[in-house]
C-alpha cells in the first residue's frame, strides 16, 4: 500500500509540475505583452513597468521560471487591479462561497444519481427507467448556464418563491459571524435561524442547477454498474436462497456497483469546477467562479491565471484521493502499475 | 413433406423485407443519426434562405415576442432570432465537427503509437497526456483564449486539444491488449514494418471505440465552446454564438422578454441531447463500454 500511495503521489506531483511549466509557457510566451495584459487596458506605461518588474519578464527565461515558480509557492499571484486587492487575497476572501455551494451541490448530485440510477437498475426497460433514461440524456446536455437562468426565470419570475438571484444572502439579512466561511453552518453555530433559512433559499437554486448533469451522469454510470451486478451469480444465489428484490438491491447489487461510481463521482466534482465558473455568474454568487468572469470582463488577468492554476491542482488532487480510495478498497488495484 | 421441407428453407428475400431488418437492428442509431443531419441541413440551409440576416439590426423592432413574421423573436437590437440561432447552430456544429475530428485523429495516433513503442515514449506521451486531462476543458479553454485572445480559434484549439488524452488513452488501452494477441505475432513473423502494421490492423480495430467517443465528445465540445462565449471568452460580437446569445438575453429575462435567453439553450440542448443518444446507440451497437 505504502509504495503504491507513493507512486500515486509522485505521479501527481509531476503532472502537477508539468502542469505549472505548462501554465508558465501559455502565459509568459504568448503572443502579446504579459505584462500589459495583467496590468489591464488603463495602466499607464509606468505601471506596466512595475508589473514587468513584478513578474520578473526582465529577467532571463530560465530566472522568469524560478521566480514565477517561487511567487506561485508563496501564494503571491500579483495583484487584481480592477480591484485593487492582492489575487491571494481575494481568493481566500471567495474560496468558502464556492466551497459551500459545491459541497451542498456535489451531495444533492451524487445522493440523486445514485438513487435514481439503482431504482433504474431494478426494473430495466419499466416506465421509470425509461423516464430517467431521457431525463439524464437531457440532464448532460444541458449547459448549466441556461439551466440556471430557466430555473430563474420559473422559480424568481414566475413563481416568486425563490429569492432575487443575487448572493449569497439577502442584503437584508444579518449576516452571521465568520467561523468557517460556510454560511450554513456559521449561522448554525451563531443561532440565527433566518439568516440559515435565507442562506438555503439563496443556495437551493444554484445548487440544484450544478447538482443536475452530476445526477444524470452518476445515474447512468450507477444503472450500468448495478445492472453488471445483478447479472453476476452471486446475485442469482442471493436471489435462489429467498432474498427480498430491495434488500437484493441495495444490500447485495449496490454495493458491489458503488465502485466505479465512487471514482466518477470524485472526477464530476472536477467538472463541477468548471460548471461552477459558469453558474456563479448566473447567480452573482460571490464565490471564485464568479471571480474569474468578473476578472474577464475586466480584462484583468491577474487572477484568472491563478484560477487556472488552482484549478489544475484541485482537479489532480481530487484524481489522487479518488485512486486511493479506491485502492483502499480494491486491493487489486495496488498491483496494478 | 413439401411443406416441411419450405418451413425449413429461409425466408425470400425482399427488398421490403430487407429493408424492415435493418431498420429493426439499425433503427437506434439510425434515428438520432437522421435527426441529427436533418438538423444540421436545416442549420446550413435557413441562413441562406431566410429574409431576415442574422446581423441586420433595426431598432424600431427590438425585443418582439415570437410572431409569425419573426418566430424567434427579435433581440434588443432588433436582429432576426431565428436567423441568429440556426448562423449559431451552424457555427456550434461546425466547431464541434471539426475540433472532434482533429481531436479524434491526434488522440488515434499518439494513442496508437504510445502503445506500440512502450518503453520511454510511452511513459513520456502519458504523462504529458496526464497533464492535459489536469486542466478541465472550461479551464483550458480560458487559458487558450488568454494566450491567443478570444475569436473562434480559442474554442476550437481549446476543445480540440483537451479531448485528445480521452481518445489517446483509450486507443492505447485497446493497442495493448492487441499487441497480446497472436496476429500480432504473425505480423512481425511476416515482417511487416510498424507503419503497415498501424495502418492496416491497429487503426481499423481501434476505430469503433474511436467512433463511440468521438460522438459523446461532440456534445461535450458543443456546450464547452458555448459555455466560453457565455463568459465572453468565444467568438466576437456581432457574430451569432448561442453561449454569447444567452449572455445577452440574461438581462432581459428578469424584465419579461425569455425568448432571447430561453431559444438558443432550447438549441444546444437538442443538438447535445441527440449527439448523446446516437454515442449510447452506437455504443451498445459496437458493444462497446463506455
Amino acid at each position: 500500500m505504502t509504495r503504491y500511495l507513493l507512486r500515486r503521489l509522485g505521479a501527481t506531483v509531476l503532472v502537477l509540475w508539468l502542469a505549472s511549466i505548462g501554465a508558465f509557457l501559455l502565459f509568459r510566451l504568448a503572443p502579446g505583452d504579459p505584462a500589459r495584459l495583467v496590468a489591464g487596458p488603463l495602466a499607464g506605461p509606468s505601471a506596466i513597468a512595475s508589473v514587468r518588474s513584478q513578474m520578473h519578464l526582465n529577467e532571463s527565461p530560465i530566472n522568469q521560471y524560478l521566480g514565477y515558480t517561487d511567487d506561485v509557492l508563496h501564494g503571491n499571484f500579483g495583484t487584481a487591479w480592477h480591484l485593487h486587492e492582492s489575487v491571494g487575497h481575494l481568493l481566500v476572501q471567495r474560496l468558502p462561497a464556492t466551497a459551500e455551494l459545491a459541497l451542498y451541490a456535489s451531495m444533492v448530485g451524487i445522493l440523486a444519481g445514485v438513487l435514481i440510477g439503482a431504482f433504474a437498475a431494478a426494473r430495466p426497460g419499466k416506465l421509470f427507467d425509461r423516464i430517467t433514461g431521457y431525463g439524464a440524456v437531457f440532464g448532460l446536455g444541458t449547459p448549466v448556464f441556461w439551466l440556471g437562468l430557466v430555473l430563474v426565470l420559473i422559480f424568481y419570475t414566475h413563481l416568486h418563491i425563490a429569492p432575487v438571484p443575487f448572493g449569497r444572502l439577502a442584503v437584508t439579512t444579518n449576516a452571521p459571524p465568520q467561523v468557517t466561511g460556510f454560511l450554513t453552518i456559521d449561522s448554525l453555530i451563531a443561532g440565527n435561524f433566518s439568516a440559515l433559512g435565507d442562506a438555503f433559499a439563496h443556495l437551493a437554486l444554484p445548487a440544484i442547477t450544478l447538482a443536475i448533469p452530476i445526477a444524470a451522469y452518476l445515474a447512468r454510470v450507477t444503472r450500468a454498474s448495478v445492472l453488471e451486478v445483478f447479472g453476476s451469480d452471486f446475485i442469482r444465489t442471493a436471489r435462489a436462497k429467498g432474498v427480498g428484490e430491495r434488500r437484493l438491491l441495495f444490500k447485495h447489487a449496490l454495493r458491489n456497483g458503488l465502485l466505479p461510481v465512487m471514482t466518477l463521482s470524485a472526477l464530476s466534482i472536477g467538472d463541477l469546477l468548471s460548471g461552477a465558473l459558469l453558474v456563479e455568474a448566473v447567480f452573482n454568487w460571490p464565490g471564485v467562479g464568479g471571480l474569474t468572469v468578473e476578472s474577464i470582463g475586466a480584462h484583468d488577468f491577474a487572477p484568472v491565471e491563478a484560477i487556472i492554476l488552482i484549478a489544475a491542482v484541485t482537479y489532480c488532487i481530487l484524481n489522487l484521493v479518488t485512486d486511493v480510495l479506491y485502492a483502499v478498497v480494491d486491493p487489486r488495484v495496488r498491483l496494478q502499475t | 413433406m413439401e411443406a416441411e421441407l419450405l418451413s425449413v428453407l429461409p425466408e425470400p428475400r425482399s427488398v421490403q423485407s430487407d429493408a424492415r431488418r435493418w431498420w429493426a437492428s439499425e433503427k437506434s442509431v439510425a434515428v438520432p443519426a437522421g435527426l441529427l443531419l436533418i438538423y444540421f441541413l436545416v442549420a446550413l440551409i435557413v441562413p441562406v434562405v431566410w429574409p431576415w440576416g442574422a446581423n441586420t439590426a433595426k431598432l424600431s423592432i427590438h425585443l418582439q415576442s415570437p410572431s409569425w413574421t419573426h418566430p424567434f423573436g427579435t433581440d434588443e437590437f432588433g436582429r432576426d432570432m431565428l436567423a441568429r440561432f440556426f448562423t449559431g447552430a451552424r457555427l456550434s456544429m461546425l466547431v464541434g465537427l471539426t475540433s472532434v475530428s482533429i481531436g479524434a485523429v491526434f488522440g488515434m495516433v499518439i494513442g496508437s503509437v504510445a502503445g506500440l513503442m512502450g518503453g520511454i515514449v510511452d511513459a513520456i506521451v502519458m504523462r504529458g497526456l496526464d497533464t492535459l486531462l489536469a486542466f478541465p476543458a472550461l479551464i483550458l479553454g480560458i487559458a487558450v483564449a488568454l494566450a491567443i485572445g478570444p475569436g473562434v480559434l480559442a474554442p476550437a484549439v481549446a476543445v480540440t486539444v483537451a479531448s485528445i488524452p480521452w481518445y489517446a488513452r483509450r486507443v492505447r488501452s485497446e493497442v495493448l491488449s492487441l499487441k497480446t494477441r497472436t496476429f500480432f505475432d504473425a505480423e512481425k513473423l511476416m515482417g511487416w514494418g510498424r507503419v503497415h502494421v498501424l495502418w492496416h490492423h491497429v487503426f481499423p480495430a481501434v476505430l469503433d471505440g474511436v467512433v463511440v467517443q468521438a460522438s459523446l465528445a461532440v456534445g461535450y465540445a458543443v456546450l464547452t465552446v458555448a459555455g466560453l462565449g457565455y463568459i465572453g471568452l468565444g467568438v466576437r460580437p456581432p457574430t451569432s454564438e448561442w453561449g454569447a446569445m444567452i449572455a445577452d438575453g440574461q438581462s432581459y429575462l428578469l424584465t419579461g422578454q425569455w425568448w432571447v435567453a430561453v431559444i438558443p439553450g432550447i438549441g444546444l440542448l437538442l443538438l447535445v441531447a441527440l449527439t448523446i443518444r446516437l454515442g449510447d446507440a452506437l455504443a451498445s451497437r459496437f458493444a462497446y463500454a463506455v
